[in-house]
């Protein structure tokens, strides 16, 4: 029969990898250089449109406010989406270091409703306020083209934005939403563990 | 203590921890590599509130539990051939069965056996999983009991 002592004189005597301070230090280096390509990427991508968004009102020198109006709608979908995604971080900060592991779950439940959210409502703005933003910005520059053109441009749009409505975005939205949902439940069902005094 | 310091005192007993979790040698040692780097990351904001080991031992274990989300992942490092054919012949029948033993365990029972027979203090085992004092030394002899009767129902 196994003893306390045996189990414990078991369990030290597993092979261990050696201890090799240059492989953690290279995978270090790995990660603090794709997490700063991954930020830098993100932020240039979101710098670059709404400098584009800008040069456009500057250089084009719009003449009816609702030109400006979609510009601005265009910005503000940007930013909503960023303040949005921030809530996460203080979230994600605290993650895995200060927590016990029961507070740990309930953090990471938090954090998948919110990721829920985002990939859903706000997503869902975001699009609302880009295609009405985009819609108005182009009124002023089609207004001069005959109704052949503007139909066509418009035409054009209004199909893009309608196979990304109704085609991509639910088909999207669906799988995000039902990998966030199966991941919260099986969450769940891990932190059953810490109410249940009786374990077996 | 700075994170060579660290890496080199806690190293051993986080892998054995993550082995007991997955019962898989090279997860095993990608969940440790893991843990190790988001010691890195937080070691600047470490004020010694608790004990660094407590702290590596809640980061480590975090990691165990966030494995359910990252069971597709594509491992970090691979074991290189040789050293795993040495592991297949080196490692004695009864150790194998321990550590397959404690990851058929419920995933907190697998946790809180790993710590203590890491020799880890049940307070501190308490502050890590997030239990109280006593409900964890009732798990750890229910854990033992459970064990013990795997290796007898084994050797029958």
């Amino acid at each position: 029969m196994k003893t306390d002592l045996d189990l414990k004189e078991l369990w030290n005597k597993q092979d261990v990898p050696m201890a090799d301070v240059t492989v953690i230090l290279g995978l270090i280096k790995k990660y603090k250089r794709t997490g700063f390509r991954k930020m830098v990427f993100l932020n240039s991508v979101l710098m670059i449109t709404i400098l584009v968004l800008l040069l456009i009102w500057i250089s084009y020198n719009p003449q009816l406010i609702i030109t400006k109006i979609g510009i601005v709608l265009g910005i503000c979908s940007i930013f909503f989406v960023v303040i949005s995604t921030s809530k996460l971080i203080p979230l994600y900060k605290k993650s895995d270091t200060m927590l016990s592991n029961s507070d740990y779950l309930t953090n990471l439940i938090e954090i998948k409703s919110i990721e829920n959210h985002i990939q859903t409502k706000v997503m869902n703005v975001y699009f609302i306020l880009l295609t009405v933003g985009t819609s108005l910005y182009m009124y002023e520059y089609t207004m001069s083209l005959s109704w052949y053109f503007v139909c066509m441009i418009y035409g054009v749009f209004f199909i893009w934005i309608g196979f990304n409505w109704f085609v991509l975005r639910p088909r999207i939205v669906e799988k995000s939403r039902k990998k966030i949902d199966d991941f919260i439940y099986q969450i769940k069902t891990l932190e059953k563990q810490w109410g249940s005094s009786d374990i077996y | 203590m700075d994170f060579e310091t660290i890496y080199k005192t806690f190293w051993e007993k986080v892998f054995r921890l993550c082995l007991g979790y997955v019962n898989d040698y090279g997860m095993a040692q990608d969940m440790a590599q893991e843990t190790f780097i988001s010691v890195w990351k937080q070691l600047p904001n470490f004020r010694n509130e608790a004990s660094v080991g407590t702290w590596v031992y809640r980061i480590a274990t975090n990691t165990c539990l966030r494995q359910i989300e990252k069971n597709k992942r594509i491992k970090i490092v691979e074991l290189p051939v040789q050293f795993k054919e040495e592991l297949l012949v080196s490692i004695e029948p009864q150790i194998q069965l321990l550590y397959r033993f404690i990851s058929e365990l419920p995933e907190l029972d697998r946790i809180i056996i790993s710590l203590e027979l890491e020799d880890i203090k049940q307070s501190e085992i308490a502050q890590i999983v997030g239990l109280s004092e006593s409900n964890v030394r009732v798990r750890i002899h229910r854990i033992k009991e459970r064990l013990t009767k795997k290796f007898k129902e084994n050797e029958n």
